[in-house]
């Protein structure tokens, strides 16, 4: 399946490569493009860059060790990232943090049975005038309380 | 040129070389882990620092470069504290179990701690512990990723010297640990190496692992027998414990640095093929008479063997020199064979034997000695020993001596019966059993290369020398002993007493070995005068 996937990512990929002067430039990008498609950073899409880029395979397994934002195994549909900085721990975060794991029946690190949501605390996600806040996908979600988490799992069932 | 001062000491070296080069080539101490002179810099173990006089901090000396008029102290309080404190970052979450690494007594942590460290531990917290304790990664090596200071030389070895790629660094921080790629093993055909880059005890070489400590070790130089390429060695023994691993006295090989050979490496195939030293080997001098086999002395058989010598005509004898002997052992048997008792059937080469080779180190030719055989015995050609088999197969040869040859191994098991049907006297020198010794009507212990002297010219005409690492087995003779013994019965009287001697004589005949002695060989050899 991911083969399929990867095969279809080919032509973007070659146009990616093109925008840099070295070709390993574009590893984070691919990286990114493949995650994407597929939810996670398997072996295959590391073949699949290590081949576009020319960065031997074992250094591309580096790059997606080192970056916290690569999942090296499957994610929910949808990642939340919950802040656990100090600002957010100042503005009360571990209610609102038990109050969603309990919600999602999951812990940190985990996905939920049916797939929808996975958990991950986050250090500083760099939006502390609005703590305590989380990531959902790409968005940013600020000034959480418990009621409006309820409102942004729902909205995102 | 740049004019410098290290430790007070003035010296002018090449513009553009790094500090760290500089303190080598005058011979200063300096601690290093990352920085190896065949890699490529990284400049991540920061143990390296110096002071440079008008610099505001200290530096590392592996990528720094020279300037001009710079005052360099590797010594002083400021680089001394320097070099304490990162000692101490890299030990904080180093386990403190030495008597149970084998790397004890040859780790530099353990070295450096003692030479730059000697520091109270500040360190209260909770050492980050890494996920994989010893390992296997492959054939050949195993991994403690605990022990790792991650100074990234394996992963620069694998990157550019192998470029198999093999070894990464995976995370980051604290749980920065290093490993190969998922799923995948070390095998590649220079792996040993990693071991002995490996400043710590991260990555042990399976083969030694636990054997013996390395204190115990004696270390001899050497040349590795096993292909023409003749990387430069150590041969490592056991040296003060005879009653520890009875049998076995040869403990490793490590790559011995030459940089017109093998810079610093070798490749696994000669490093692990020093068993052959204690094991399988020859150690009576067994002699057949009327199908029965009896143990006799070296006196009685140097004398039978003149004996038969004297009285075989020179074309229905034949003898089988062979590459893997010394320039001095070839001489002596060019002398003898050639020369005195002017036989004609003389051959040294064994076709078909040729394994595999690529571009680095590695030569197809698995003999240390083959451009010296052709030097010396002169051949004109005709090396190959086929048409002495052929002629020992008809019938045509009364005797036949064999040096380390084995004939089932190049000709068949059916070749070697035929020529024992058909050839009466079989003498064989050698240091292994094989199934030729096991026909012989003689067999005559030979010494490995770990336990004579002399020399060996590798591919390019480089002559170098081998040296006497462990004492020859009881009962065995060195083949040069033996040839100069055999000689001096038949009439031909030699001042030699040594190898060296020999070679003095080599040079005097043979204007390739012109103007070379002992001495200017030296530790990392000399080419020939050969045009
Ligand atoms: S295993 Fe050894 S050579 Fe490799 S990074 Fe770690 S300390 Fe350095
Ligand atoms: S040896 Fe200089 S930083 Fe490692």
């Amino acid at each position: 399946m991911n083969r399929a996937i990867l095969n279809q990512l080919d032509v973007e990929a070659e146009k990616v490569v093109a925008k840099y002067d070295q070709k390993k430039a574009a590893t984070l990008t691919l990286l990114h493009m493949a995650q994407d498609k597929v939810g996670y950073v398997t072996p295959e899409i590391e073949a699949w860059v290590s081949k576009w880029t020319e960065v031997p395979v074992v250094h591309v397994h580096e790059v997606v060790t080192f970056y916290s934002m690569y999942h090296k195994k499957p994610a929910g549909k949808t990642h939340i990232r919950f802040c656990t900085g100090t600002s957010c721990a100042l503005g009360g975060y571990e209610k609102i943090l038990s109050h969603l794991k309990k919600k999602l029946n999951i812990q940190n690190g985990e996905v939920t049975k049916d797939g929808k949501f996975s958990l991950e605390e986050a250090e500083c996600l760099c939006a502390c005038e609005c703590a305590p806040m989380m990531q959902v996908g790409d968005k940013y979600h600020m000034d959480l309380t418990e009621k409006k988490v309820d409102q942004i799992l729902d909205a995102h069932k | 040129m740049a004019n410098i001062t290290i430790d007070g000491k003035q010296v002018t070296v090449k513009d553009g070389i790094t500090i760290i080069e500089a303190i080598d080539q005058v011979k200063t101490e300096l601690p290093r882990y990352c920085y190896h002179p065949g890699l490529s810099i990284a400049g991540n173990c920061r143990i390296c620092q110096v002071e440079v006089e008008k610099m505001p901090r200290t530096v590392i000396a592996c990528n720094t470069r020279v300037a001009e008029g710079m005052v360099i102290h590797t010594q002083s309080a400021k680089a001394k504290e320097s070099q304490q404190v990162v000692l101490e970052f890299l030990l904080a979450n180093h386990p403190l179990d030495c008597p149970v690494c084998d790397q004890a007594g040859e780790c530099k942590l353990q070295d450096y701690y003692m030479d730059y460290g000697l520091y109270d531990s500040k360190f209260n917290e909770q050492k980050v512990k890494k996920t994989k304790k010893a390992v296997s990664i492959g054939p050949t090596i195993m991994l403690d990723q605990e022990r790792c200071i991650l100074c990234s030389r394996c992963v620069r070895f694998g990157d550019e010297i192998t470029k198999t790629h093999d070894f990464g660094i995976f995370n980051r921080g604290d749980h920065a640990e290093l490993n190969i790629y998922p799923g995948q093993e070390l095998n590649n055909k220079y792996s040993g190496n990693v071991a002995d880059i490996c400043p710590v005890g991260a990555l042990t070489d399976k083969d030694f692992r636990f054997k013996m400590r390395v204190w115990y070790l004696g270390s001899q130089e050497s040349v590795c027998p096993g292909c023409s390429r003749g990387c430069n060695i150590k041969v490592e023994y056991e040296k003060s414990r005879p009653y520890h691993l009875k049998n076995e006295r040869v403990m490793r090989l490590k790559p011995r640095e030459n940089m017109d050979v093998n810079k610093w490496w070798m490749c696994d195939e000669g490093r692990y093929a020093y068993k052959s030293i204690d094991q399988n080997r020859i150690q009576k001098l067994i002699s057949k008479e009327n199908g029965v086999s009896s143990e006799i002395s070296w006196q009685k058989a140097l004398e039978k063997i003149a004996g038969l010598l004297k009285n075989a005509k020179p074309s229905s004898w034949a003898v089988l020199a062979s590459p893997q002997y010394t320039n001095e052992e070839l001489h002596l048997k060019k002398k003898l064979f050639k020369d005195q008792l002017k036989w004609t059937h003389i051959a040294f080469y064994a076709p078909g034997q040729e394994g595999s080779e690529d571009n680095f180190l590695i030569k197809k030719d698995k003999n240390p000695n083959s451009a010296g055989a052709a030097q010396i015995l002169n051949l004109n050609g005709a090396a190959d020993m086929t048409p002495v088999i052929e002629k020992a197969k008809r019938g045509e040869l009364e005797g036949l001596i064999i040096f380390g040859h084995d004939l089932e191994k190049i000709y068949g098991a059916e070749t070697l019966k035929l020529i024992r049907q058909k050839v009466k006297t079989i003498i064989y020198e050698g240091t292994n059993n094989n199934p030729t010794s096991a026909v012989a009507d003689m067999v005559l212990p030979g010494v490995s290369y770990a336990e004579k002297e002399g020399t060996f010219t590798n591919f390019e005409g480089r002559v170098q020398r081998i040296r006497k690492a462990v004492e020859p087995i009881p009962g065995t003779l060195p083949t040069w002993d033996f040839l100069l013994n055999l000689s001096g019965l038949l009439g031909l009287s030699y001042k030699a007493l040594r190898p060296e001697h020999i070679f003095e004589d080599l040079a005097k005949d043979n204007q390739a070995f012109q103007d070379l002695n002992y001495k200017k060989i030296g530790h990392q050899g000399m080419v020939w005068n050969k045009k």
